[in-house]
């Protein structure tokens, strides 16, 4: 197993004198290597807060995240940086590239947290058979800001698989973009899955997009449920 | 290319240009004011140095004897001995006069030179002859006497006499003598005009004369009181070889001593051209020769019996005489003059030496033990030493000695006495006797006699035995003084830096601020890299390494307006602020150690601040910060207790303060009311602070309007309103408390413990005053009778020239003038108050400490506390080590320090002491005068007219305090302007904060658009909840000055510039309120509201 969460609650304080707000519930699920899920719900549920949770970018208030075993919340901050780091790959709804850097450069940001430049060529090697699979071979030099919704997304994308991580995290990942990019992107994420043996959690409005998951979880008042993608 | 932190660093760089300009123009002021203030600290101490070679010279060591003198061929001897230029000056003071007294100056540096001076100064016109009547002169004095070379001026000159002055003997009709002269040229510092060998950088005005013709007019030919030694480059002499040298060269004939030959007793007999010998020379000779015949010569005015007397008539002791006491020999003409014999009691009436040539007449009575012939020793006129004005009269009737002689009690008889024997003694008394009753200062014998006839031989034994220092004749390296005094100077950088401090604390805060800015603006790429796997520290490096390059670009980018910076100061040192620097000979020194030293200072500062900005960052979670949450976005929750009890703290402090420090001397009260001040700033900004966040606790409850909208705003972000609050606070606060140091003496200059000590009018003369100017023989002699003696008193002070220890000069002065007074003048008239004094000094009888005996070698002394702190660099109970006239280190322990005092520049100690240690400077040459208050301008006129042959320099004591107060009043003026100008430069910060305010606030500034608010609506919203913040700063930095400066406000000689005040908060207001309007229309109408409004 790759990823088990137990009993995970988060709750917010929201104003003075007030209850927290509970946003999840006690949620547990596994997942296993390989294995593609998807979340569902409606706006402000906690998906994301969710998905926070399971790459270490937020602690739950009470429960426990096991990766690989390892539980999260006893790691120190410098373990879990390295964790996000090398385990974890995450795909944003607004990609977040970095407008300063090219193509190439924004795919290598996250090898940056290396001490050594001894694999560069490696990792530069890997960056562009990368951007090569994804179509991106004649943007290597290319801003973000040249790039279309959708190629910035694949760029994205890659940046999460340069450091050849064991899950992806996609957070809304084609909120932003149009239909056919959207659907590209679903498919490209799928074929990493299947390439590369990666564990894939997304969270999505898209139907379309969580259909092509392995278990589709609905979460709705901080409640985690599978759901039926029949409807 | 692979990619590195370095490579995305400088894409950072590149990216964010637009934005990071501005930290590296935060950077480049406040290295620009390190680099010029640095550079100013160099050029005053290359300046200072430059003028310690230009004033000395080729001068590597010189002695200065003052009133004593030595021959000018001493320095040919030791010029050829030392292989080096050596040279005899004559230098004394006087007075010029031009345009037939239209325009006069005193205090003007005589100098008597020939071509010897010429080697030392490298300027060729002092190695030609120049005539009797010629006179070179300084640019400085002709300048002030707007005279050209042909022009004519007469000289008034202090004549030095050999014999002190205060030595009633001495005439005092011969003190100064009146000379014409012809400029001849007029030279400049470059060429030497600025000879001068205190350590001062004001040049002196300066007269050069021919040596001989001074000498010769002064009755001291060939005589020299200054003799120069010039450095040697290839044969280096040290301070010891040139001691040695003059002690081997010298002889104490050069010095005005005499050997004569007594054939007929067979002895050689020892006289000094000063009437007594030296402690010093009587001490050598005993231990060298054991069998002296001490002589001790004296004048009485009368000898009688019963009804029967003789006037005026000499008498002597000798130690050779069997003696007792109370007995006396008188020769065989007074015997008979007076019907005495054997077993009479005869009645001596003499003259006692007091200070200012005070004479008290007092008599004593003796038993004659035997009349005895006027034959042998009975009949050596030798005895009596040369008395000006008696012993080479030919008869009485032409008489004129210093003390007063009654003609016409001069009877036939004793003219003949005169004719026949001169001044052969009457009366033989023991040596005990005649010492126990006229020593005095200058000695106790008037001659000794050694068994001999070598007269060679006994000179030269003397002249080995005898160290010339004790008799005053010692060198001081002169050259090294200076330059370390220049090398210890004020720091001008270091003031600088002190006065341009609220600059560089503004461009820092504004290169945070910026730097911040731009961090916060990147949270999202920050958020994205923590999430990528980035620690908080690595990105914390990476931002650190992008700072550090801003501010190595912004630091060399500060080099060169830096440069500009110090030109500016530099002008207005030779102009504006010429007084704190007195000397227009400022040149500008860069080196390059010193510019490289102001950029590294400037990264390290800009960096340490960038480093605590970027250390309070990333507190937001990942998510938020992905999503651009900058922090404190929230309101926060917490109760505001630290900053409740913080501030009642304060206010507790404050009033305790103001309870137990409102009682007691205003002066006592500066330093608790200062903090108070303080405590009340911090304690207000405390408030502040809890007020916001009391009201981010109640928000909930707040009634919602426009208003509470936008003041939710300010308490969102109430750090940034903190920080304008604060730095308003304190910006107003030093402008206030500074201002209202400023300092006039005119307020209650008339009472005692005023900084004038209740004097009206501060004297000091060129020629030496002999008399006391309260007595009817001082107001006689100077004509002073035309001032009321009731109401216009005098205090007189000895004078023992030093170097200026005031804040006039910049020089780190080791040895200032000294001055001696009866320190009961001032302690009856409790003048002046005190700063600091040790547990020596009873604090109600103050000056009656410097009657005290410290111990054997320390005398207590009393200065200024700004010159003791700052002229000196010492600190009350600190002690001074200075020479006196015989050559031995003694100690001035500073027992107390005055409230700046007219007596800026002197040490004080009792006249008592000055006498002892300098028997030989005569006068007084320092007078504080008290007059009525509404007779000052004519007791001023009366007092100029009557004393301008002395040389007077009388000025109004407020005069001189205001001379004094300008320094100080013009270090506060540029610390205002400084300050001022670092508050703009924090204002900009202001006007930064507002501006990221609105522009963070677009959404909700678009959203009020869109619900129906116009344009004009929201700049008022905003506006009026940042002005809210303008006015808390301004009120809290009014009030806090207040409490600062109360005691100030009430103390005497504070002069409230409230009209520079006000102005100077207005300027704020209106630079805060420009800065607020601008930064809220910039913000609105640069940027589109409705699409912020989409974004959202």
């Amino acid at each position: 197993m790759l990823l088990n969460l137990k009993n995970i609650v988060k709750r917010y304080d929201v104003s003075p004198g007030k209850d927290p707000l509970t946003v999840l519930d006690g949620i547990s699920f596994q997942v296993n290597h390989g294995e593609t899920i998807a979340v569902v719900g409606p706006s402000g549920s906690g998906k994301s807060t969710l998905l926070n949770i399971v790459g270490a970018l937020d602690k739950p208030t009470s429960g426990v995240v096991l990766f690989e075993g390892n539980n999260l919340a006893e790691m120190k901050d410098n373990d879990v940086a390295h964790f996000r780091n090398e385990k974890i790959g995450f795909i944003f709804q607004l990609h977040h590239l970095l407008p300063q850097c090219t193509v190439l450069e924004n795919v290598l940001i996250p090898t940056l947290t290396r001490k050594t430049h001894k694999h560069n060529e490696e990792l530069r090697n890997r960056a562009e058979e990368l951007l090569i699979k994804v179509g991106l071979n004649d943007h290597l030099d290319y801003f973000p800001a040249r790039l279309s919704g959708g190629e910035q997304q694949r760029v994205a994308v890659v940046r999460a698989l340069i450091n050849k991580p064991k899950l992806l995290l996609a957070d809304e990942p084609t909120g932003s973009l149009d239909q056919t990019s959207a659907e590209n992107l679903g498919r490209l994420l799928l074929q990493i899955n299947k390439e590369d043996n990666v564990s894939l959690i997304v969270v999505t409005h898209s139907l379309d997009l969580a259909r092509k998951m392995d278990t589709v979880y609905s979460l709705s008042n901080g409640k985690l449920e599978p759901f039926n993608t029949n409807y | 290319m692979f990619m590195t932190k370095t490579k995305l660093i400088l894409r950072n760089l590149l990216y964010y240009r637009r934005t990071h300009v501005w930290v590296v123009l935060g950077t480049m002021v406040s290295t620009a004011i390190l680099v010029g203030a640095l550079i100013i600290g160099d050029s005053i101490r290359f300046s200072l140095r430059q003028i310690v070679f230009d004033r000395l010279g080729n001068t590597q060591f010189a002695l200065t004897s003052g009133d004593r003198f030595f021959r000018t061929n001493v320095a040919d001897k030791l010029s050829e001995q030392l292989q080096t230029p050596v040279a005899p000056l004559l230098q004394t003071k006087g007075i010029v006069i031009v345009g037939g007294g239209q325009k006069r100056v005193n205090n003007v540096q005589i100098v008597g030179f020939d071509n010897r001076f010429g080697s030392i100064s490298n300027f060729s016109g002092f190695s030609e002859y120049i005539a009797p009547d010629d006179a070179i002169i300084n640019t400085h004095l002709a300048n002030r006497l707007q005279i050209k070379e042909g022009d004519e001026l007469l000289l008034r000159i202090n004549n030095p006499d050999i014999i002190p002055k205060d030595i009633s003997w001495a005439l005092d009709s011969n003190v100064s003598y009146a000379k014409r002269c012809t400029v001849k040229s007029i030279v400049s510092r470059e060429e030497f005009g600025g000879f001068n060998l205190k350590t001062d950088q004001i040049v002196p005005n300066t007269v050069f004369v021919s040596l001989q013709f001074l000498g010769s007019e002064m009755g001291l030919d060939n005589k020299a009181n200054v003799l120069l030694v010039a450095e040697s480059q290839d044969n280096p002499v040290t301070i010891t070889n040139v001691s040695a040298a003059f002690k081997e060269n010298w002889s104490l004939t050069d010095a005005g001593f005499t050997f004569t030959p007594l054939l007929k007793n067979g002895q050689v007999e020892l006289k000094s051209e000063r009437i007594f010998l030296d402690s010093s020379v009587i001490n050598e000779a005993h231990k060298l020769y054991d069998n002296t015949q001490d002589i001790f010569s004296y004048f009485v005015n009368e000898i009688r019996l019963n009804d029967r007397f003789a006037p005026y008539s000499f008498v002597s002791a000798v130690s050779d005489f069997d003696l007792d006491e109370n007995e006396i020999l008188i020769n065989e003409w007074l015997a008979d003059d007076l019907h005495a014999q054997k077993g009479d009691l005869l009645t001596l009436s003499y003259y006692i030496l007091g200070p200012m040539r005070s004479l008290v007449e007092t008599s004593a009575d003796f038993r004659v033990k035997a009349v005895v012939p006027i034959k042998d020793i009975y009949a050596d006129r030798d005895l009596i030493p040369n008395f000006p004005g008696l012993s080479n009269e030919d008869n009485c009737r032409n008489w004129d000695p210093g003390i007063p002689v009654d003609l016409d009690k001069i009877r036939q008889k004793d003219e003949l006495y005169w004719e026949k024997y001169r001044g052969t003694p009457k009366v033989f008394l023991s040596l005990r006797a005649a010492q126990k009753m006229w020593q005095n200062r200058f000695g106790n014998l008037t001659a000794i006699r050694f068994p001999g006839d070598n007269v060679e031989q006994i000179e030269k034994t003397l002249d080995r035995g005898i160290d010339p220092t004790s008799l005053g004749f010692f060198f001081r390296d002169v050259k090294s003084a200076g330059i370390m005094a220049s090398t210890h100077a004020v720091d001008f950088d270091q003031l600088f830096l002190g006065l341009s401090f609220f600059i560089i604390v503004a461009a820092l805060l504004l290169t945070g601020l910026l730097y911040v800015f731009t961090i916060e603006q990147r949270s999202e790429e920050i958020g994205l890299l923590l999430a990528l796997g980035f620690t908080k520290n690595s990105i914390k490096h990476l931002i650190m390494n992008e700072g550090l390059m801003l501010v190595i670009f912004g630091s060399l980018a500060g080099i060169f307006p830096g440069m500009i910076y110090n030109q500016i100061v530099m002008i207005a040192l030779r102009s504006v602020w010429n007084n704190i620097v007195g000397t227009t000979s400022i040149e500008i020194n860069v080196r390059f150690s010193t510019i490289v030293l102001a950029a590294v200072i400037g990264i390290i500062i800009n960096l340490l601040t960038i480093r605590v900005v970027v250390g309070n960052q990333f507190k937001q979670t990942i998510a938020d910060l992905q999503k651009g949450v900058t922090k404190l976005e929230t309101i926060t929750t917490k109760r505001p207790v630290f900053s409740l009890v913080s501030g009642l703290l304060c206010v507790f402090g404050v009033v305790f303060i103001l309870i137990f420090s409102s009682t007691g001397n205003e002066r006592e009260m500066i330093m608790p009311f200062y903090s108070a001040g303080i405590l009340l700033l911090i304690g207000c900004i405390a408030f502040v602070k809890y007020f916001i966040e009391s009201y981010a606790k109640k928000v909930n409850g707040k009634k919602l309007n426009v208003i509470n909208i936008g003041f939710r705003n300010t308490v969102r972000k109430r750090f940034r309103s903190l920080a304008v609050v604060g730095l308003l606070a304190c910006g107003i606060f030093i402008v206030f408390t500074i201002g209202a140091n400023r300092r006039s003496p005119l307020t209650h200059a008339e009472k005692r413990n005023s900084t004038t000590g209740g004097f009206a009018l501060f004297g000091e003369s060129v020629i030496p005053i002999l008399y006391d100017l309260n007595s009817e023989k001082g107001r006689d002699f100077y004509g002073l009778n035309i001032v009321n003696a009731e109401k216009v008193k005098f205090v007189s002070f000895r004078v023992r020239e030093g170097d200026d220890a005031s804040c006039l000069n910049l020089n780190r002065i080791s040895t200032p003038q000294l001055i001696g007074v009866n320190p009961s003048e001032l302690a009856k008239r409790k003048a002046f108050s005190f700063a600091k004094i040790t547990d020596e000094v009873n604090a109600d009888n103050p000056w009656n400490v410097l009657e005290r005996d410290l111990s054997d070698d320390v005398i207590p002394g009393i200065a200024d506390q700004t010159v003791i702190v700052w002229g000196l660099g010492k600190a009350v109970g600190d002690t001074l080590n200075y020479v006196d006239e015989n050559g031995n280190t003694f100690g001035i322990k500073l027992v107390g320090g005055l409230i700046n005092s007219i007596f800026q520049g002197n040490v004080i100690i009792s006249e008592k002491a000055f006498i002892q240690k300098y028997p030989s400077i005569s006068g007084a040459r320092l007078f504080l005068v008290d007059a009525p208050l509404d007779e000052i301008d004519e007791v001023y006129q009366k007092i100029s007219w009557a004393l301008q042959d002395q040389g007077i320099d009388i000025t109004k004591t407020y005069d001189r305090l205001t001379q004094f107060t300008q320094v100080e009043n013009t270090y506060l003026s540029i610390f205002l302007i400084l300050g001022t100008l670092g508050l703009i430069i924090g204002s900009i910060g202001i006007g930064i904060v507002i501006g990221r305010n609105v522009f963070e606030r677009l959404g909700e500034l678009a959203l009020l658009k869109a619900v129906g608010f116009n344009g004009k609506t929201i700049q008022h919203l905003i506006f009026s909840e940042h002005s809210v913040l303008l006015f808390s700063g301004i009120t809290i930095g009014i009030l806090s000055a207040l409490v600062a400066t109360l005691p100030a406000l009430k103390q005497s000689g504070t002069e409230i510039p409230y009209i520079s005040i006000i102005l100077l908060s207005v300027l704020i207001v209106v630079n805060g309120g420009f800065w607020i309007y601008f930064s809220t229309n910039r913000t609105i109408k640069k940027r589109e509201i409705l699409p912020s409004l989409r974004n959202e």
